[in-house]
């Protein structure tokens, strides 16, 4: 045995890899050889003092964190309930979680993945809500050019302005009848503003905005504003917002946020949110959220929060938190917390 | 002496590891926490003697983790579940120090275990050795640090360590040994008058 096939069998020994009859031969040989006892022994000590340096402990928080991020696998039978136990908060959570991907140049990785909200699921009950939400908008815009309809021939110039604080795209003047004189454009209408389209709709008022159109309704307005459509509805106001949509309908606001749809509804307000949908619901607000759906809900608030689904709910509140579902529901909250669903219930203060 | 003389022990029984990967796959999100409890430790202290840093071990940590929780699909229950996780762990690793590019010195200040702090019985002597043996290391290449890691803090035997750097057990073994005889070099002191 040459010296580098005595210092291998000497590390084989030490890690625990010799055979028996490889560690009776080193036995042999270190009791005849002082000098490779001299170089066992010291190779001895290295290994006793690598094996004595201490683990280095993870921090506390690090199961917390996976579990926060950690997605059940999608073909699982429950994988609906992806983010909802040990979930982010979506008003505070989003951006410390997007920071940490970044800081490890990962790709982003959505924060929800379960069903696909953009996909269109079909319900005659939501068809129903559509249908009578076309004719509540229908009716009211036909109120309001019957009530307010600007004269023709009077000129526009000295009307009764509020302040311009927003100005989306105006009707083309085939949809809009206005006065006498190119001078409109220097003016915000004093009344409300509807407009209908079988393509898209648009409206921007310092008093209200409506819009119903096949293609997609937008709305934005100082008080209100109110969009449906079969494609997507989108309101954002100081005052409120409500969309209504087969496919999707999305509302923020100061006040207050309501959206439904056959697909998806997101609502977020600084006074409350509410979200109902065939598909997924949800809501965030400082005041209140609160969301059903047939598929699930979620509501965050630091007031109190609400979900009722038929697959799950969960509810996260500073205030409290109520949950129900034929599937799961979760509860967490600082003030209180209930569950109650046919599947599982889990509430935690 | 248990480590010195005998195969190194399996980290985790590999089949309750099974267990809770399969109830993970069905769904069970507490089976998967259970794996992350048992291979924190483990997984963070590879990280760490691979990067150094203890804020890069735990964001590796943490994305090994996450990693291991999309990729589940992928492992095959015929190997241990620990050498699957330990190659994320080690690959994650070696993949941020690459995007660091080249190797800064070391901060004299760094936060590295003190074996004072969790072992305050242990000799003074061996604190120590402990402390020069660890500034030794912090000073080797990430190869060396790497294969030196696998096997005295992880410690995954030849085959287990094959596995994870998916390499052939006689690289393994060659690694380790030349490691060592750098590591030896770095505390000639050591050797016995």
């Amino acid at each position: 045995m040459n010296k580098r096939e005595l210092t291998e069998l000497m590390h084989a020994v030490l890690d625990g890899e010799a055979t028996a009859s490889g560690r009776r031969e080193l036995d042999g040989l270190l009791s005849r050889d002082p000098a490779a006892k001299a170089e066992f022994e010291e190779l001895k000590a290295l290994f006793d003092g690598l094996a004595h340096i201490p683990k280095a402990y993870p921090p506390e928080g690090l199961v917390a964190s996976v579990m926060a991020n950690v997605n059940i696998p999608q073909n699982s039978p429950s994988g609906g309930r992806l983010d909802q136990l040990f979930g982010w908060s979506r008003i505070i959570g989003l951006r410390a979680k997007e920071s940490r991907v970044k800081s490890l140049g990962l790709e982003q990785r959505s924060l929800f993945r379960g069903a696909d909200m953009s996909d269109k699921i079909g319900g005659s009950k939501s068809k129903r809500k559509i249908l009578i939400g076309a004719v509540v908008v229908g009716a009211a815009a036909v109120t309001v050019s019957l009530l307010f309809d600007v004269p023709p021939g009077v000129d526009s110039i000295g009307t009764i302005v509020p302040a311009l604080r927003y100005r989306a795209d105006q009707p083309t003047a085939a949809d809009v009848k206005l006065g006498a004189g190119g001078t409109v454009t220097s003016t915000v209408p004093a009344k409300p503003q509807s407009d209908t389209s079988s393509g898209s709709s648009n409206g921007s008022s310092n008093g209200s905005a409506n819009g119903s159109a096949n293609g997609s309704a937008n709305g934005s307005a100082n008080g209100s504003a109110n969009g449906s459509a079969n494609g997507s509805a989108n309101g954002s106001a100081n005052g409120s917002a409500n969309g209504s949509s087969n496919g999707s309908a999305n509302g923020s606001s100061n006040g207050s946020a309501n959206g439904s749809a056959n697909g998806s509804a997101n609502g977020s307000a600084n006074g409350s949110a509410n979200g109902s949908a065939n598909g997924s619901a949800n809501g965030s607000a400082n005041g209140s959220a609160n969301g059903s759906a047939n598929g699930s809900a979620n509501g965050s608030a630091n007031g109190s929060a609400n979900g009722s689904a038929n697959g799950s709910a969960n509810g996260s509140a500073n205030g409290s938190a109520n949950g129900s579902a034929n599937g799961s529901a979760n509860g967490s909250a600082n003030g209180s917390a209930n569950g109650s669903a046919n599947g599982s219930a889990n509430g935690s203060h | 002496m248990r480590q010195l003389f005998e195969p190194p022990g399996v980290i985790g029984d590999n089949d309750a590891d099974q267990a809770l990967v399969e109830r993970f796959r069905r769904g069970d999100k507490e089976a998967f926490a259970e794996l992350v409890i048992r291979y924190q430790r483990p997984i963070y202290n590879a990280a760490f003697w691979i990067l150094r840093r203890p804020e890069d071990a735990s964001d590796v940590a943490q994305t090994v983790f996450l990693r291991i929780a999309e990729r589940l699909d992928e492992y095959e229950s015929q190997y241990k579940f620990f050498s699957w996780a330990y190659r994320i762990a080690v690959n994650e690793a070696l993949n941020v120090q690459r995007r660091r590019g080249r190797e800064e010195p070391l901060d004299e200040e760094i936060d590295y275990p003190d074996p004072a702090e969790h072992n305050p019985e242990r000799k003074l002597r061996e604190a120590e050795l402990s402390a020069r043996i660890k500034a030794a290391l912090m000073r080797m290449s990430v190869n060396d640090r790497t294969v030196l890691t696998l096997r005295h803090f992880s410690e995954l035997n030849y085959q287990e360590i094959a596995q994870v750097l998916e390499l052939d057990e006689k690289t393994v073994k060659s690694r380790l040994h030349e490691a060592r005889q750098r590591l030896r070099e770095m505390l000639k002191d050591l050797r016995p008058d």
